[in-house]
């Protein structure tokens, strides 16, 4: 349907799109999490080694790639459930360099030189089925119970304790949600790159979703897909953006904390404000 | 329904409650007066589960819901509103209405709910789509009966639901009330404004310092010539 550079570019943005999408599910809960990069490198590396070396078909890969990170994800999120804002933040930074080292050392997935030739198995329609789904999901999320529940969580932890919510459940399912969904990005990811290594799976990977959350607006999980879109096309459109990545990354976050905090995209957008 | 059995309450080595019992059947408005640091909200809290007492025991329809975690208490039908209203002041009028139906997925209930609520409190409907920080303190307050109510709760337990309004709108709130009276809601109703309270309740209990000083129907307590000496200002 696409040439192949197309194919590419938009597989690029689909798979930027489900890992930015992955933040929103602990930020629905007022948790700001950088960890996701992490499940990201488990779910890619985890899936690699099946689809390599053991010949497992793509399709149970990408379910043991979601499985490992939902795990580790109730797991971990069990660890930090009282944690808040800035040490919240330090923890799942802390969690993502711990995966990142020691990836850098497990020999089985390569460790330092990575792992290479892995078979191109993501298609243009996977990627996008997921965000679909991703998209469906978040819409209907609102008026479910459990959105409910988020959504007080992430406002007023104590007044919805009084609504009857089960706090820490609710934050723990929604940050092993966000590292199943990183874990089958990741998978992705590493199927449509064909060569990851540790070093994919770092501050820089994390600092660029975060990029794309604030810039599209970190209140509503809309504002993640319009910042990925847009922030993952834009290298395309301007070749210079390559080697001046990382500093305009800093200089957008850095604009949109001065000109716009919320991002672009936020709730009260269409809400009546009229006191 | 509810039966509050001898309960100890104490904030360290401060005594709050010191074995206090008290009753709350179903339909019936039950007042809890008493001064400023009589214990009231420490009761409440108690029963909400946010305390713990150190001895004695809380039934909520026969079963011990003593050192229940406090939002598995709420499942169970007993709400409160908070001096203090507990609005989501980021959130509309209509959102915070719908966080209080959390519990529950019965769509077309959960509307209809919240109809009967607008139809209760029309100021409300008015600001139904502005967010609950703009409110008023008597809206607040409104609103934070509304929110317990569109939980359908078994037990409604107010905490000072007058405190701080304007008189005109105490005469709201009381009014409201009695048309729970009417409605055959159970309600635990803790006030300052011992009159009033009374005037609402089919009975009464009166707290010092820690303990039930006196009991009876809310019209004997009106009557009553301590609570008139203590709470209503002396002979009228």
């Amino acid at each position: 349907m696409f040439d192949r550079y197309t194919e590419s570019v938009l597989t690029n943005i689909g798979i930027n799109i489900i890992m930015t999408l992955s933040m929103y599910f602990p930020m629905a809960v007022g948790q700001l999490s950088i960890a996701q990069v992490g499940f990201m490198a488990i779910g890619a590396h985890l899936a690699t080694v099946l689809t390599l070396h053991l010949h497992t078909p793509f399709g149970l890969a990408v379910l043991a790639a979601a499985l490992v990170p939902w795990s580790l994800g109730l797991l971990f999120g069990k660890l930090i459930v009282r944690l808040q804002g800035l040490t919240l933040a330090f923890a799942t930074f802390a969690f993502m360099e711990v995966v990142q080292v020691f990836f850098l050392n497990f020999t089985p997935t390569g460790d330092a030189r990575g792992l290479k030739g892995i078979a191109p198995l993501t298609q243009l329609w996977h990627v996008w089925a997921l965000v679909l789904l991703l998209v469906l999901f978040f819409c209907r999320l609102r008026h479910s119970r459990i959105g409910r529940a988020m959504a007080m969580v992430k406002h007023d932890e104590v007044v919805a304790v009084t609504l009857g919510v089960n706090v820490p459940q609710t934050k723990v399912l929604a940050f092993a949600a966000g590292a199943l969904v990183a874990g089958i990005g990741g998978a992705l990811y590493a199927h449509y790159a064909l060569y990851i290594q540790y070093s994919d799976f770092g501050a820089d990977k994390a600092l660029a979703l975060l990029t794309y959350a604030v810039f599209g607006g970190i209140d509503v999980w809309f504002g993640g897909v319009l910042g990925a879109a847009v922030l993952s096309y834009l290298p395309v459109l301007l070749q210079v953006f390559d080697h001046w990545r990382l500093e305009i990354h800093g200089a957008i976050i850095l604009g949109v904390m001065s000109i716009r905090p919320q991002g672009v995209l936020s709730s009260d957008l269409s809400v009546d404000t009229r006191a | 329904m509810l039966r509050v059995s001898d309960v100890q309450v104490g904030y360290g080595a401060i005594r709050a409650l010191r074995g206090v019992s008290l009753e709350v059947m179903e339909g019936e408005v039950v007042a809890l007066i008493g001064a400023n640091g009589a214990g009231k909200s420490t009761l409440l809290r108690t029963i909400s589960g946010v305390l713990r007492p150190s001895s004695g025991d809380v039934l909520f329809e026969g079963q011990s819901i003593c050192g229940m975690a406090e939002d598995k208490i709420v499942r169970r039908g007993i709400l409160q509103v908070q001096e203090g209203r507990g609005i989501l002041t980021r959130m509309t009028v209509q959102e915070n209405l719908e966080m209080g139906a959390y519990g529950r997925s019965d769509k077309a209930g959960i509307r209809h709910d919240m109809e009967l609520i607008f139809d209760k409190f029309p100021v409300l409907r008015d600001r139904r789509k502005q967010f609950g920080a703009t409110l008023s303190g008597g809206e607040q307050q409104m609103l934070a009966i509304g929110r317990a109510l569109m939980a359908r709760p078994k037990l409604l337990m107010l905490d000072e639901p007058s405190l701080g309004l304007a008189p005109m709108l105490v005469q709201e709130i009381f009014r409201t009330i009695m048309d729970f009276k009417q409605e055959k809601r159970t309600i635990l109703l803790v006030e300052q404004n011992a009159r009033k309270a009374l005037q609402c309740a089919d009975r009464g209990y009166v707290l010092e310092t820690g303990t039930i000083v006196l009991t009876g129907s809310g019209a004997a307590l009106l009557k009553s010539e301590e609570v008139q000496a203590a709470y209503l200002g002396g002979r009228a």
